[in-house]
């Protein structure tokens, strides 16, 4: 009986590794074997024919000693972190909150909002780009309605990453669908308690929603941190990091470094760096989440 | 033990036999300087729309004059040609023949092999075959020739005839100065916000012109130091930050409202810098919208014509296993006449004869505009000055360019911003090399 149970333990092993090794290989030849090949780069000045020597950490000295736009573009990709997650954290939980109610056509409402997610692209980045106009652009259009000159968004150093930041927020839609899936966990039954002990409804938000809620906006903000530090499209469509480099984000010099200036080395130790950003701030954000996020077991 | 032996020893004999077939392969592909070229050739190469198609001609015509050569072309959209070149090259399939171009300034030139044997050994004068001006920045400072060209294209600046007569001013000719050039660009504008009609439109390549056009040059020679901090060089940028001051340039919000081709052509700017390679579309959008033609651009103050020039060329790779084949190829279709005719239809050919035939003759599509200037204006003009190796200080400029038209900055801020910055980068490509 025994030796049965290993026969189909051994069969059901190899089946595992029969249908996850397409997987695998891609895993093993797409992912590891290029993350291990640019951590060799890091220790080269590789150029993008894979000419170059070993140089030790001269690319490491080299961005902290010697490349200003390493600050520049790490400074702007913060400044985008540090507004765009936090609102957009704050504007996908109201718009959850709205589309939890049980009204008509919630339906059409959950669609639009999500669909800005789906499409985004260049094509939409360009748009936005008139959108943006100062000159014929709908939102300056929009601020002169109220007598309001608005600024010459994509042109002006001021305004030009709060542009972009705008642009962000508006792709909140898959952090919306995630808070909402996080609102509709939470038992109908702690509200209707709530009611019963006659609860107001920011009391209900802030008692109940807000605390049962944190597991999902503890997710939305890593998420958000993670793919905010890798912003790239759209200051690349619209300023291509100007003017003045004040949109000029840390995935761009990146691609600058590799692509244009034939720098692999040093791309892949931006690249590297970055890593090693995100750690330490999702590490950080880890470390904090014991005392916010609540788990119900 | 014996099943590995019998294994091991057809191994080794395919190994030997499959070698022996590569080079005889070889000796075939590479006759000793006797008996008909032939064997495998690849083209490697960029382009798009007609411009491809009078390349792919090109070849037609390189495979009628030696028909034992097998070539096989590889054309890519221009935008894609850096990464997918340096790919080939680094796994080495990028071909026997590359197109290039000497505003790479040398990014590639380790690959390429120097053509001046094969140019002795056919006691080719390239001075009496060439156009003038088109061969520029082939050879480098070290006397190494990386490749042949093929084509160039420099501009004309096109100029509305009716906004000229509306403003009461005479037309630009080709003895006009820079300073002539602002005056006329202030002059000729007229109106406000949506219907404002420019002097000039915001073009991306007046930034190439700027540090030239008072004698000054963004960096020296062998572009080890920067000279954006001349004075000279210093008045060309302030010269379209005040154009732009004046409204007689687009804005940055203007210049973002519609492309600059439209704008010229729907009348709303009086000048444009037109290129060879867009003169016939720019002609069809045109139309019969207004009466227009082209001049020099303005001269500096030494009289010299400052123009700015785009050229392609073919290099052969230096790891080519059909060396003379490669030779060949880049041989005609830099001097064969007919090949040169082919290019004329699109671009100012390489080939002297054509140029100063075919093409000169040639008018504009659909106007009685000669395209004669284009072969004048090719003789003064500088290759195109932030490309290839330079690309990380050309950003730096660029930047400094946004200041002065963008942000309203003067010249000498602009250039106390980055000038350390532009040294830097310079600094950082020559100990690269």
């Amino acid at each position: 009986m025994k030796a049965r149970n290993n026969g189909i333990e051994n069969r059901e092993e190899k089946q595992f590794f029969l249908f996850i090794s397409p997987w695998l290989l891609g895993f093993l030849i797409f992912t590891l074997y290029p993350m291990g090949y640019s951590i060799f780069l890091v220790f080269t000045d590789m150029d993008m024919t894979g000419s170059g020597q070993f140089v030790g950490l001269d690319n490491i000295v080299r961005a902290f000693t010697q490349d200003p736009l390493f600050y520049r573009s790490l400074l702007n990709t913060l400044y985008f972190v540090l507004v765009s997650v936090p609102a957009s954290l704050l504007m996908s939980f109201l718009i959850a909150l709205l589309l939890n109610q049980k009204i008509k056509g919630v339906g059409f409402f959950r669609t639009s909002f999500y669909i800005p997610y789906i499409t985004s692209g260049v094509a939409v980045t360009l748009l936005w780009g008139w959108i943006f106009n100062a000159q014929f652009g709908f939102i300056n259009y929009f601020l002169s309605l109220f007598g309001i000159t608005g600024p010459n968004w994509l042109s002006d150093t001021k305004w030009a990453m709060p542009a972009i930041i705008i642009m962000g927020i508006w792709t909140i839609g898959n952090s919306i669908i995630i808070t909402l899936a996080g609102l509709q966990d939470i038992p109908e039954a702690l509200y209707e308690s709530a009611e019963i002990d006659g609860a107001s409804s920011l009391v209900k938000i802030t008692q109940i929603t807000l605390p049962l809620i944190t597991p999902t906006l503890y997710f939305n903000l890593v998420m958000g941190i993670i793919g905010g530090f890798q912003i790239f499209m759209q200051p690349y469509i619209l300023t291509e990091g100007g003017p003045s480099y004040s949109t000029y984000t840390y995935m761009m010099h990146i691609y600058n470094s590799g692509f244009k200036y034939n720098e692999m080395g040093y791309a892949s130790t931006l690249a590297w760096l970055l890593f090693v950003v995100i750690m330490i701030i999702t590490l950080i954000v880890n470390r904090t989440s014991r005392h916010w996020v609540y788990y119900d077991n | 033990m014996r099943k590995f032996s019998i294994i091991l020893l057809i191994g080794i004999l395919v190994t030997v036999i499959t070698a022996c077939s590569a080079n005889s392969d070889q000796a075939e592909g590479n006759p000793s300087g006797n008996g008909e070229i032939s064997g495998d050739l690849t083209v490697f190469g960029w382009g798009g729309g007609e411009e491809l198609q009078s390349r792919k001609e090109a070849t037609k015509i390189f495979k009628k004059l030696y028909p034992k050569v097998k070539v096989h072309e590889v054309w890519l959209p221009a935008d894609n040609i850096d990464v997918k070149l340096d790919a080939a090259l680094a796994a080495g399939n990028a071909g026997d023949v590359i197109m290039m171009s000497p505003d790479w300034k040398g990014l590639r030139s380790k690959w390429f092999e120097d053509l001046n044997p094969y140019i002795e050994k056919d006691q080719l004068d390239l001075e009496a075959l060439l156009t003038e001006g088109v061969d520029g920045g082939y050879v480098d400072a070290d006397g190494k020739r990386e490749g042949m060209p093929t084509t160039a294209s420099d501009f004309m600046i096109a100029y509305n005839k009716d906004i000229f007569d509306k403003a009461g001013l005479p037309y630009p000719t080709n003895a006009w100065t820079w300073d002539d050039f602002s005056a006329t660009a202030k002059q000729v504008s007229s109106g406000e916000g949506a219907n404002r009609v420019y002097g000039i439109v915001s073009h991306w390549i007046l930034q190439s012109f700027a540090p030239f056009i008072y004698g000054g040059m963004p960096y020296n020679e062998d572009w080890s130091k920067q000279t954006l901090d001349d004075p000279n060089t210093l008045k060309g940028y302030q010269l379209f930050g005040d154009l732009v001051n004046a409204k007689a340039m687009p804005d940055d919000a203007a210049a973002k409202s519609m492309p600059m081709d439209q704008m010229f052509a729907a009348g709303r700017a009086a000048m444009y810098p037109l290129g060879v390679f867009e003169a016939s579309t720019i002609a069809k959008n045109i139309g019969s919208n207004f009466q227009w033609g082209i001049v020099m651009p303005p001269k500096d103050p030494s009289g010299k014509t400052v123009n700015i020039k785009f050229q392609t060329g073919f290099a052969m790779n230096k790891d080519s296993k059909n060396k003379e084949a490669a030779w060949a190829y880049i041989k005609t279709v830099s001097l064969n006449k007919e090949v040169g005719d082919l290019y004329s239809k699109v671009n100012l050919p390489a080939a002297k004869e054509s140029a100063d035939s075919t093409f000169a003759n040639l008018k504009i599509e659909g106007t009685d505009i000669s395209m004669v200037d284009f072969v004048t204006g090719l003789q003064d003009a500088i290759t195109f000055p932030w490309g290839g190796s330079i690309a990380k200080a050309g950003d730096l400029y660029e930047q400094t360019w946004q200041q002065v038209t963008v942000q309203g900055k003067s010249a000498e801020e602009a250039a106390k911003a980055y000038t350390s910055q532009i040294q830097s980068a310079l600094d950082s490509i020559h100990q690269s090399k």
